[in-house]
């Protein structure tokens, strides 16, 4: 069956006492089964929010509109209990901050194990072996110590790796890895970014990486999704999208990096809102239809998708 | 295994220091007290006369002529025998009396302690599962009143309501095991209370936390996530909670035992204190001390079973 | 977020109206609260007496809006010394460590240790019945609350970075501790003060319900209560009214606390446990 996931009008807002707060706004999204996918951005530009909602593990304050279509069924109108099984087995999660994603008080071995167990009880011995397995391929030479282990016992840069192992623990047909090479240094970095390589080519899993990390991103992933302020605004190859930027936000991003001269975007014209297109303050090819609407998503002849005016 | 043995150690060392302290404050209770032993022996009822000669041989007879660390040696030494005196009224026998109400006051503490985990844990998940809405409120303005209200007067009110009123339960004393039902029960709730508020917040703390989150995308259910992962880390504060408290409930008993007539060591050290009876509320004070001392090593206990940052030796970062 | 939410407010107002019913006691009574009349006793709420009379005639609405006077005003003065001696070894402990912080801890688990309520009865047994023995009392059984308290919050403080750029610029220990480590603890004492309060005035009360405390004919809600034991069955009013005061009064410190709590929006676990 046709593993795709695919985001359908997809809006996420968080809701309190006071007002609301749009997170994610009109997000139309096709990952196709087998591919990776970098989801690029700056802080709070909405990338975590996007991953979490597909795994539907928001806080409750959030509000979540649209559709997500998994294998035929809408994850989001999913009932709680069908959720469960597709979480973990089908779409798993490398969560962000480690140390904080690890249960102090069950060892690392548990946790790790769990992961398989949750689902089938039986499993146990097999998940013991995918676990050993896991942690010598992240570089950990003494699977049973670490097994052994409290997180607190353990540096950033090992949780990092085992919640990475977590992730990858079920076989999952979807890994949603958020910046999965976040406090490593270049040997851990490398190692990661192997294994994750190896898991989306041999084991035919797709896999999403929110990262901050372009680099990364280009060398690890088909496609990219330029996210700003919640809204996509470039998807497509990720070679076309680095070596030939057409959305204005994207070109000033790629500038911004110090191998490209380090040219920071200019700071928000305070004159301008963004009620329509979200970067119109800081955009320099503005034109007065972005104050006023959010400009749709354009095809290119390069198969990308980009919402800007420059192109509609 | 040295890591625990250390552990262990390191909080008896800190503890012992704070028993003999008890000890000390227990003994000089006695010796600041108002009223003079050697008089009170002499002349228990106020109408005796004795000589000069006759009040110092029983001063030296009792001790009191030597100076005061010598006296609390003594004291502590005789404690440690189980020689604790004799009520200087009704001349029974300090350790007999403890020794025929400990029990029940033991009986009262552990059934209050009962009352006081059910009603406050079971409010306080409830609460917690139910954040915000209707039983949540509810629970929070039962649990804040139940903290907030007098033990002596809760007591009044349910001798009038349950004993006299409706006839459910007996006034006071401890015939049947059904005397226990009101003290304890009045003795729980303002335990009962706090115990809510606590387990509520401790259960909503970890609940926000990351690693919770994660159990969700691994494929745990809300249910299997609080049984699995979040029971433990929020039970931390909670029994730390309930060791302190069941020190308390033996020290604050004594009024809700004077009230219900529950002949145990709170009622007894209440009529010590009214009539000056130092020897008792020495003996009293030791004995809450050590409870309280017993208690806090229990709780480490505790520690250890649910805390691997402990067992690891980790506690001190 | 700081708002003050509804039942904050609602708190305040029940205890303004209860602080304001006893300031204004003398003003608003309608009887003398120690005037007893014999012919006229435990007698029902009517149009001279709105609650009615006691045992011994006095009039039990004037008596009962004199009452928390004395109990208010002994639990403010007992948990303000306590605090004040809870705060400076607190920081001390807390800032210096080692060996001051080993004796202030070990004295303060000791009077943690020791039994609350009979703790205070006996002390104030020793010091003699009156109200200055009963505020010592107190004090000495609640600062070690607030030592802890306030040691928790300096360690915790202490590590923060922005100690260590004070001492980077020269700062001494004094100016450090007291100009900007101290002000970061008062939000959290002020919740702790006002839950203590509350607490002291319910042990005021007990004490006087023992008769260890404020002494008859004194109006006070303990007493009171003490008073009423025989006679309640006939007029339940003497028992209800003093005792719905002292709960009010309590409940609304406490709501007022946990709205302070929220507001300053300090961490809970280091206040839950007082």
């Amino acid at each position: 069956m046709n593993a795709d996931i695919e985001i359908q009008g997809l809006n996420v807002s968080f809701v309190n006492r006071c007002c609301v707060t749009p997170v994610v706004t009109d997000v139309n999204i096709l990952f196709p089964e087998g591919s990776i996918t970098g989801l690029i951005g700056e802080s709070g530009s909405g990338k975590s929010v996007l991953g979490m909602s597909i795994l539907r593990l928001l806080p409750a304050t959030a509000r979540v509109e649209g559709r997500c279509m998994y294998k035929g069924r809408d994850l989001f109108s999913l009932p709680e209990a069908e959720m469960q099984k597709v979480l973990g087995k089908e779409i798993a999660l490398i969560p962000q901050n480690p140390t904080e994603s690890l249960n102090p008080v069950r060892t690392i071995g548990r946790q790790l194990t769990e992961c398989v167990t949750i689902h089938e009880k039986r499993r146990k011995a097999d998940a013991q072996k995918r676990r050993d397995q896991l942690l010598r391929c992240l570089g950990f030479h003494r699977p049973e110590q670490v097994s052994n282990s409290y997180s607190f016992e353990l540096s950033g840069g090992m949780n990092q790796r085992i919640v990475t192992a977590l992730g990858l623990m079920n076989h999952p047909r979807w890994v949603i890895a958020d910046e999965p090479t976040k406090g490593l240094d270049a040997v851990l970095r490398r190692q990661v970014y192997q294994v994750l390589k190896e898991i989306g080519g041999s084991e035919a899993g797709g896999m999403m990486v929110i990262t901050h990390d372009i680099l990364l991103a280009e060398a690890l992933c088909d496609r990219l999704l330029v996210l700003y302020k919640g809204c996509v605004m470039e998807q497509g190859k990720g070679e076309t999208i680095l070596r030939h930027p057409a959305h204005p936000y994207t070109r000033g991003l790629l500038e911004s990096l110090p191998e490209n001269g380090m040219h920071p975007i200019p700071r928000a014209d305070e004159k301008k809102t963004d009620s329509g297109c979200r970067f119109y303050p800081r955009c320099p090819h503005g034109s007065k239809a972005c104050g006023q609407m959010l400009p749709p998503e354009t095809v290119l002849e390069d198969g990308r998708i980009v919402r800007c005016f420059l192109y509609a | 295994m040295t890591v625990l043995m250390q552990y262990m150690l390191k909080k008896t060392a800190l503890l012992l220091p704070v028993l003999v302290g008890i000890s000390i404050a227990a003994f000089a209770l006695g010796a600041m007290s108002p009223g003079d032993p050697v008089d009170q022996v002499l002349n228990p009822n106020g109408n005796e006369s004795y000589t000069r000669e006759e009040y110092d041989r029983m001063a030296a007879r009792m001790g009191l002529d030597k100076p005061a660390a010598v006296q609390y040696g003594k004291w502590l030494a005789g404690m440690f025998r189980g020689d604790m005196g004799r009520s200087f009224f009704t001349n029974k026998s300090v350790k007999g009396q403890l020794a025929r109400r400990i029990p029940i006051s033991a009986r009262l503490a552990a059934l209050s302690m009962a009352f006081t985990a059910v009603l406050g844990v079971g409010a306080g998940v409830v609460a917690a599962v139910y954040k915000d809405r209707f039983p949540d409120h509810i629970l929070g303005a039962l649990s804040m009143t139940a903290l907030s209200v007098p033990g002596f007067w809760t007591a009044i009110l349910f001798i009038w309501l349950f004993a006299e009123k409706w006839k459910l339960l007996p006034t006071s004393g401890i015939a049947s095991w059904t005397g226990y039902l009101l003290p304890a029960l009045t003795l729980a709730l303002p335990g009962a209370g706090v115990c809510a508020r606590l387990t509520r917040s401790a259960i909503l703390d970890e609940l926000g936390r990351q690693y919770v989150t994660v159990a969700g995308s691994k494929g745990f259910s809300r249910f299997q996530t609080v049984v699995r992962h979040v029971s433990c880390n929020a039970l931390i504060p909670v029994v730390t909670y309930l060791g302190t408290h069941l020190a308390g409930i033996l020290g604050g008993a004594s009024v809700v035992e004077t009230i219900f007539a529950v002949p145990g060591i709170g009622s007894y050290a209440i009529a010590a204190v009214q009539s000056k009876d130092y020897y008792v509320v020495q003996a009293y004070v030791l004995f809450s001390g050590t409870v309280y001392v017993a208690a806090n090593i229990a709780v480490d206990l505790f520690y250890i079973a649910v805390n691997p940052r402990i067992r690891r030796g980790e506690a001190g970062r | 977020m700081r708002y003050i939410t509804g039942k904050t407010k609602l708190a305040l107002l029940i205890l303004t109206l209860i602080l304001l019913a006893g300031i204004l006691a003398p003003v608003i009574a309608p009887c003398d609260p120690l005037a007893s009349d014999l012919g006229r006793t435990l007698e029902g709420p009517s149009r001279e007496h709105l609650l009615g009379t006691d045992n011994i005639g006095r009039d039990l609405l004037s008596r009962t809006l004199y009452g928390g006077r004395q109990s208010v005003l002994v639990a403010l003065a007992a948990t303000s010394l306590s605090m004040a001696l809870g705060f400076v070894l607190g920081l001390v402990a807390g800032y210096f460590g080692g060996g001051a912080d080993f004796v202030i801890t070990a004295l303060s688990n000791i009077f943690q240790g020791l039994p609350g309520l009979t703790l205070m009865i006996a002390a104030a047994g020793i010091l003699g019945q009156g109200v200055t023995s009963m505020v010592i009392a107190i004090a000495i059984n609640s600062w070690a609350g607030f030592s802890r308290i306030v040691r928790g919050e300096v360690m915790k403080l202490k590590q923060e970075s922005f100690v260590d750029g004070l001492k980077t610029v020269g700062a001494c220990h004094g100016r450090i501790l007291f100009l900007h480590i101290a002000p970061n603890i008062f939000g959290t004492l002020a919740v702790v003060f006002a839950t203590r309060v509350a607490g002291n005035i319910m042990a005021v009360s007990s004490m006087s319900f023992l008769g260890l405390g404020l002494q008859p004919p004194a109006p006070d809600w303990g007493v009171m209560i003490s008073d009423a034991r025989q006679y309640f069955r006939q007029a339940p009013l003497l028992i209800l009214a003093p005792g719905l005061c002292i709960v009010l009064l309590s409940l609304s410190i406490n709501m007022a606390a946990d709205g302070l709590r929220d507001w300053l929006d300090t961490r809970r676990d280091s206040l839950e446990i007082t």
